[in-house]
């Protein structure tokens, strides 16, 4: 128990330490890709120290909701990491608390709150990107549901560590109809969740055309440093579930021994490294999509894993 | 002591009685007590598997007997709790209570015959009165000049169902040879024919989902809830609509048998229906602008995802997986539980920013920041559980349907196993448009700028209401895989199967297996906070900084809060414009200009999204029903020669009846 008690809490770390390096390196790779020099890969780092040893101004008609915020969006992920696959095959201690279908209603409550945290100050862009966000959402959260759904037809479970050794067990079975839709819908799925482009620009500053970026507008000091570690948590999560449950589970440590656990640490580095050059090829590629064209994009998500599901419901 | 039941009925009584005589203090304290009395007696007799009550009345000279099944008394509970508060704080309208009490007494008195009454007769008096309650409070609180016609349009609803409800009842005392009781009416169903079972389910479904808000009935919702306070929206739907649920499941589980043909076939109905109407009610929640007209169309929706639960469990019963249709079942009673538990808390939350002058319109007042931490606490946790977040009761119900959805791949059918998978994907959309409305209604309701002046902070009664709701659905999910025991006679009794019991493992709540999926609610309430001593600590090692409260920049312009607050249109306008082909939004710009058109002198604008079923469905039925009375408006012209020519008429027929 210990062991694994010691493992849950390694996974946290390697969450806390790493997921800053995604964004780092994501735009690095894309300001390459652009012929720019651009931004160190530690530049996250550095945003979150400043913004950690700055002072902060609220709002004054912000309510306690407004300084909540930040707590929950930066729990959420971290809370979601102990539950799912990012370094080992078989289940930590903690990871009895959700399956992958309550870890989707638990990312949904940092984004809950992270909605009110927007409105809460009377910031007009504020509710604005609330607002667009729950537009984003209601097509990007049945998708979510509908992943975890055909994966219960598959795999007989929505237990993230059973569903995982599921695609392993064949060639067949990792290569079937449903399953490659479905690795599509999640790609999508994660392009929408975590703001990227085609839907957001995470870089982009301009007031009128944010989603995501404008609800964190009225943070500043250690709110904002924790907003935004949260999101940094929230794009590894979402890019470890679509490894190691969808599409590589393989490189996880499946002996409990600290030196495997230790050895998986690199090789999931690599495979998200893989996804990131996956993503810069999206970003490099791709313009971002005007407020009303998102839905489409979001509808073929959803088209697709609904294929998915009607292609494993006539298979059974 | 399930005799408390008996003592909540004679309180309710009294209370009633006392209304009419004026003395509403009096009055209310007694249908409280009722209340209370009714809470208690439940769960005192719910670890018995139920209870057998005989009240002192006689109707066709027999004793009006009551028999309370566990389902039924689990219901009647976490319907009574919302009830129960609503009552002491009573309608914020203090001229109108002395009716509201009475409409509130009626609605108790009938919601506990609908729970316990075992036959045709009295249970149709007990329905009746139900929606009399109703139509009660709402005429007594009359807040809108638009009270009369949406109670009239809600009663005539009603009254379409009423209707349906009677027939099903004597097709199946039909079959039970001639008997309204409804001991008999299990074997009444299996003597019908599979055309005619069906057709009764039907008739349940149409008499039932009047009250439950199932399209098209969901209508009706809107105009009804805002007639009222937010009182009585909390007894409408909490014990109301437990009540009529209730009634829906003893009618299609018990009296149709569980083996006859066709029953694949109403539950793949039953399942449609739940899922569409969800989608659409909580469509139209998220465009609404009033606390009350957006949670009643909550509440439409929350009853058809229990709707859409109890197909499913018709589904499985048909396939002859009776432990899966067991858990499907328990699920939507879980669901309707929390949902009264969490919606009376909201409803009394509106209730109090009414009565302490901000009105029952959502708008950006601040009151979170300037109210008691106690109601923010409480209305937060109850609207978390609406929204379905962890770890409220909702998030627990809500992946429980889930759960149960996922389980359509046990199924033979390749029909049932497509309607529970596409029953999936409806559900899923209707959870996430549920939980961008009530980001909007927290958020506009009770977040934002606070700097306009109002009359009096919410009320102390108010902020313990709330807070004690809020607590409750909370308490209801942590404690779930031990009071889940309460439901486990019912499953047995029904299904044969411990279903309720095998939905928790240890602290666990799980689908039958703890191999399939699972989650904990109550180690949840625990791991999470700990979990945030991680930022707590990270901002104990940064540099002690200040913070500053400062107004909110605009961008260099002038500081117009009240200009540039979110309004309920601008929040939902992007999901409008996405999904017009279902609003038909419509938007009237009127000008007044003074010389030139440049300067405007008055800018008028109006919006609005159009009704589905109203234009197609019942505005054609009231148009016919016009013309009808426009044609007949002759049998009143007062032209004595007229009604001599009818008396002879009458006459004629009268004799060559007799001469025949």
């Amino acid at each position: 128990m210990a062991f694994r008690i010691l493992c849950n809490a390694l996974q946290a770390i390697v969450a806390l330490a790493l997921s800053p390096l995604i964004g780092g390196v994501l735009s690095r790779l894309k300001e390459i890709v652009q012929s720019k020099r651009g931004p160190s890969v530690l530049q996250p780092y550095r945003d979150l120290w400043k913004l950690f040893h700055k002072d902060e101004v609220v709002s004054d008609q912000s309510s306690w909701i407004f300084r909540a915020t930040p707590y929950v969006v930066f729990v959420t992920p971290l809370f979601v990491v102990l539950l799912i696959p990012v370094l080992t095959s078989y289940p930590l201690f903690l990871a009895f608390m959700a399956d992958m279908v309550g870890a989707g209603f638990i990312l949904a409550l940092g984004g809950f709150f992270a909605c009110l945290g927007a409105v809460d100050p009377a910031n007009p862009y504020g509710p604005m990107g609330a607002s667009r966000t729950r537009m984003v959402g209601f097509l990007a959260e049945p998708v979510f549901v509908i992943v975890f759904f055909t994966v219960s037809f598959v795999a007989g479970s929505t237990i993230p560590y059973i569903v995982q050794a599921q695609w392993t067990r064949s060639a067949g079975s990792f290569l079937a109809p449903a399953h490659v839709l479905l690795i599509a819908a999640f790609l999508m799925l994660i392009l929408a969740e975590a703001g990227r482009i085609p839907v957001d620009n995470p870089t982009g500053h301009f007031e009128l055309a944010m989603i995501d970026e404008s609800k964190g507008l009225e943070y500043s000091g250690r709110g904002a440093a924790l907003m935004k570690w949260g999101g940094h948590m929230k794009l590894m999560v979402l890019m470890c579930v679509f490894l190691n449950v969808l599409v590589t589970p393989w490189g996880l440590a499946a002996r409990q021994q600290l030196a495997a656990v230790l050895l998986a640490i690199p090789l999931v580095a690599l495979k998200i490294l893989a996804l990131i050059l996956v993503l810069v090829v999206i970003e490099s590629s791709l313009s971002k999509l005007r407020l009303f064209r998102i839905t489409e994009f979001l509808g073929a998500a959803f088209i697709t894993c609904v294929a998915a599901m009607i292609a494993r419901t006539f298979a059974a | 002591m399930p005799e408390l039941l008996i003592a909540a009925f004679w309180l309710w009584v009294a209370g009633l009685a006392l209304a009419l005589l004026g003395a509403t203090q009096v009055s209310r304290w007694a249908i409280v007590l009722g209340a209370a009395a009714g809470i208690w007696g439940a769960l005192s007799a719910l670890p018995q598997g139920g209870g057998e009550l005989s009240l002192p009345l006689t109707l066709y000279d027999q004793a009006v007997r009551l028999h309370f099944s566990p389902e039924a008394l689990w219901l009647m509970a976490f319907g009574l709790i919302p009830g129960a508060l609503a009552a002491a704080l009573c309608t914020p309208l203090r001229a109108r209570r002395r009716g509201w009490l009475a409409g509130s007494a009626l609605s108790f008195l009938g919601a506990l015959g609908v729970f316990g009454l075992q036959d045709g007769y009295s249970f149709l008096i007990a329905w009746e009165l139900m929606s009399l309650g109703g139509a009660v409070m709402l005429l007594a609180e009359h807040t809108s000049l638009e009270t009369g016609r949406s109670t009239l349009y809600m009663l005539a609803l009603l009254e379409v169902g009423a209707v349906a409800i009677l027939l099903a009842l004597l097709l199946l005392a039909q079959g039970a040879a001639g008997s309204l009781g409804f001991g008999g009416f299990t074997a009444g169903g299996a003597h019908l024919s599979a055309g005619m079972r069906g057709f009764v389910g039907v008739l349940l479904l149409v008499g039932f989902g009047a009250k439950l808000g199932l399209l098209p009935f969901y209508e009706w919702f809107p105009g009804a809830y805002a007639s009222g306070s937010g009182a009585s929206g909390a007894l409408l739907s909490g014990v109301v609509l437990n009540a009529a649920f209730f009634a829906l499941s003893r009618g299609l589980i018990d009296w149709l048998p569980a083996s006859a043909p066709g029953l694949l076939g109403l539950g793949v109905l039953v399942t449609v229906i739940g899922v569409l109407s969800s989608i659409l009610a909580v469509l139209f929640a998220f465009q609404q602008d009033d606390w009350r007209r957006l949670l009643s169309f909550s509440s439409a929706e929350n009853a058809a995802i229990a709707v859409t639960s109890l197909g499913a469990s018709l589904i499985f019963r048909g396939d002859g997986r009776s432990d899966l249709a067991g858990l499907a079942w328990t699920v939507a009673i879980l669901h309707l539980s929390g949902h009264a538990l969490a919606k009376g808390g909201l409803f009394l939350a509106a209730d109090g920013v009414f009565a302490a002058g901000g009105g029952y319109r959502l708008a950006q007042h601040g009151w979170l920041r300037t109210t008691s931490l106690l109601f923010g606490i409480g209305a937060l946790f109850a609207t978390m559980s609406l929204a379905a977040l962890p770890p409220q009761i909702g998030f627990a119900t809500e992946w429980f349907t889930f759960q149960t959805v996922f389980q359509g791949f046990h199924l033979v059918s390749l029909g049932g196993r497509l309607t529970l998978a596409l029953a999936g994907a409806g559900l899923a959309i209707t959870a996430a448009v549920a939980l961008a409305t009530f980001v909007k209604a927290f958020g506009i309701g009770l977040l934002g700028d606070g700097r306009e002046a109002r009359s009096a902070p919410i009320g102390w009664g108010y902020n313990a209401a709330v807070l004690l709701l809020g607590l409750a659905v909370l308490a209801t999910a942590v404690g779930l895989p031990v009071w889940l025991r309460g439901l486990d006679t019912a499953d047995v009794v029904r299904f044969g199967t411990h279903a309720a019991r095998e939905m928790s493992s240890g602290w666990l709540l799980v689908p039958l297996t703890d191999r399939f999926a699972f989650i904990s609610p109550s180690k949840l309430v625990i791991a999470m906070p700990l979990l945030a001593i991680i930022p707590l600590l990270l901002l104990l090692n940064a540099r002690r900084h200040a913070v500053r409260r400062a107004p909110v920049w605009y961008g260099g312009l002038r500081e117009d809060p009240q200009r540039s607050a979110t309004t309920t249109l601008t929040f939902a306008n992007a999901m409008r414009t996405f999904y017009s082909f279902i609003y038909r939004p419509t938007l009237d710009t009127a000008r007044e200009h003074r010389a030139v058109s440049y300067f405007i002198r008055r800018l008028q604008f109006e919006h609005d999204i159009a009704d589905v079923f109203g234009p197609i469905l019942f505005a054609p039925v009231r148009r016919a029903v016009w013309r009808i009375s426009g044609r007949l408006r002759a049998l009143q012209s007062g032209d004595l020669n007229f009604y001599l020519a009818l008396l002879g008429i009458l006459l004629i027929v009268i004799l060559a009846l007799t001469l025949r």
